[in-house]
């Protein structure tokens, strides 16, 4: 008998109302997803609920459209970058913080502080920091302040990967003559190279959708898609938003189902090594 | 994942200091470069204009932003205790529910967590502004005429704060969750302990760590949220975020702005540290 079912039979009286309101509360999570699919199909030419008609030429227009194609292309580049930093990062952490042990704990509290920094403050100190030191602004610094976002998530995901990797492993390998550098790349990192792959796709995602860093950092005219999406917002009510956005949702399901994917590679990749 | 994954391994000792230095020296580098230098820049920024008190004084001097103090405190208040509520039903749900519901509910879940913050802010504005979906789904079910005129007040923005946070409540919640002792549900019942009486004393105190990481890390994010504040929020009701980005946006006022944001990351590392102190928070939440 698992927990499922003793859970289900310790608290049989409230079952049905917990799942009609998770049921409910899961309708409320999709609320957001759904409002946003039939403007985007919308033929008219403002938002307007419902919309006068079933149209795909916004579709057509953004594509075509060279902003949202430039910005698009800026945030395949700035989350590519962002992702392959932080994945180098969070990975080689995990590895060391692994060989810390206990003595780590003070050190993997602060690998993950990004999570809790307040992004507009961090805004505003890589924008006073840069000024301080006299570089003008541009992207890099914009991907910089993405990856120390995007880093704890890596890094978690490659501490869950290695905990499933028997430490005698790593030990066996220095005894039998490998340098720690060998034992990194010949042990530990093939074994958790599926948790490495969608560490990294997370990442992307993170780096890709990230607003705040993007709109208060991005260069003059080198908007992100957000970015772009912020500012158009704010200054038309025109179904091609609706169309980016549900652009954005559907490549974010992609990237959701492929790290879902290498997960679960990952950990049958273990079961089968053992 | 499990909790496997932060627990020091028996065994790590042996690898101590394999290379642990040269190991550590990229992920040191990039929080060097990408957090401390920003956050010792903005400290020096507002200290070299107002001196160490101004820290402090300065920011409290300005009048939206003492008004914006109240409201991001009532508002991360009202949130976290919404999600709290609503996480742990959800949570629940997801453990109680059939084997495929289960599944769908925690692929919405997922879903709604990594779709991007911005695309489900602009989806809470088409549905909750004048003649939205919202106000269009009422006047058609007839409950009121004139439309919920939710938009740009306090609930309006508590409810789509509480959806975009409630992954961060859920998840921590269901690993608690998932790691109930079965013999202790299984004794209880045989024992004949109600339904209410096992809910609130074997599943409640089980899942309260849990709970507990999902509150501060929920009440920690929302006092920091600028995204959603910024589309959905009462332009007469600013949060402090919106206050500092406009210091720092508009009026382009670095000095203030950084102690302002000085401020705001001194209270959320306070809360940060006191939690991690207390209730050992970053272990909680590596479980998910």
């Amino acid at each position: 008998m698992d927990l499922r079912q003793a859970l289900r039979d310790a608290i049989g009286g409230y079952r049905a109302a917990l799942v009609a309101l998770g049921v409910l509360l899961a309708v409320f999570l999709l609320v957001p997803l759904v409002v946003i699919l039939p403007q985007a199909f919308s033929s008219g030419l403002f938002f307007k609920f419902p919309p006068p008609g079933f149209s795909t030429t916004w579709f057509d227009q953004v594509v075509n459209d060279d902003l949202w194609r430039d910005a698009f292309t800026r945030s395949l580049w700035t989350a590519t970058v962002g992702a392959t930093l932080a994945t180098a990062c969070g990975t080689l952490g995990a590895i060391g913080l692994r060989r810390l042990g206990l003595g780590g704990r003070a050190l993997r509290t602060a690998f993950l502080a990004p999570l809790v920094m307040p992004q507009l403050v961090l805004a505003i100190g890589i924008f006073v920091a840069r000024d301080d030191l006299g570089l003008g602004s541009s992207l890099w610094t914009l991907v910089l302040g993405q990856t120390a976002l995007a880093f704890p998530v890596v890094l978690v995901i490659a501490s869950a990967g290695l905990s499933a990797v028997d430490p005698a492993l790593s030990r066996a390998s220095a005894s039998l003559g490998h340098a720690w550098p060998g034992t990194v790349r010949r042990i530990e990192l093939p074994l958790i190279r599926r948790s490495v792959l969608s560490a990294f796709v997370l990442a992307f995602a993170l780096c890709f959708d990230e607003a705040v860093l993007a709109y208060f950092l991005s260069p003059p005219g080198q908007a992100t898609l957000p970015t772009q999406l912020w500012l158009a917002s704010t200054e038309q009510a025109s179904p091609a938003i609706a169309a980016v956005a549900t652009y954005v949702m559907g490549f974010v399901l992609v990237l959701l189902l492929l790290a879902g994917w290498l997960g679960r590679q990952a950990a049958s990749n273990l079961r089968s090594a053992r | 994942m499990t909790t496997a994954a932060v627990a020091p391994q028996r065994g790590s000792r042996l690898l101590a200091g394999t290379g642990a230095g040269f190991l550590l020296v990229p992920p040191v580098l990039l929080l060097l470069a990408a957090l401390v230098v920003p956050v010792v820049a903005v400290l020096a920024k507002a200290v070299g204009s107002y001196g160490f008190d101004g820290l402090v004084t300065e920011p409290l001097r300005n009048a939206a932003f003492r008004d914006a103090v109240v409201v991001t405190f009532v508002l991360a208040v009202v949130t976290t205790v919404a999600a709290l509520v609503v996480g742990t039903v959800y949570a629940l749900a997801m453990s109680v529910a059939g084997p495929v519901l289960a599944k769908v509910l925690f692929g919405i879940l997922l879903l709604t967590f990594w779709i991007s913050l911005l695309v489900r802010t602009y989806g809470w504005l088409l549905a909750l502004q004048p003649n939205g979906a919202l106000d269009y789904g009422v006047r058609e079910a007839g409950v009121a005429s004139g439309g919920l005129g939710l938009f740009q007040t306090l609930p309006g923005l508590v409810v789509p704060m509480v959806h975009i946070l409630l992954p961060y409540m859920v998840l921590p919640i269901y690993a608690a969750v998932q790691g109930l002792d079965q013999s202790q549900l299984r004794a209880a019942r045989s024992l004949g302990a109600s339904s209410t009486l096992v809910l609130r004393s074997v599943v409640l105190p089980g899942i309260r760590a849990g709970a507990m990481a999902g509150t501060v890390i929920v009440f920690i994010l929302s006092l920091g949220f600028y995204v959603t504040p910024a589309f959905l929020g009462d332009p007469g009701d600013r949060v402090v975020a919106i206050v500092v980005g406009e210091v720092f946006g508009r009026q382009r006022d670095l000095p203030l702005a950084s102690a302002m944001g000085v401020l705001l990351l001194a209270v959320v590392l306070a809360v940060y540290f006191v939690a991690d102190r207390v209730l050992r928070i970053s272990e909680q939440w590596e479980r998910f």
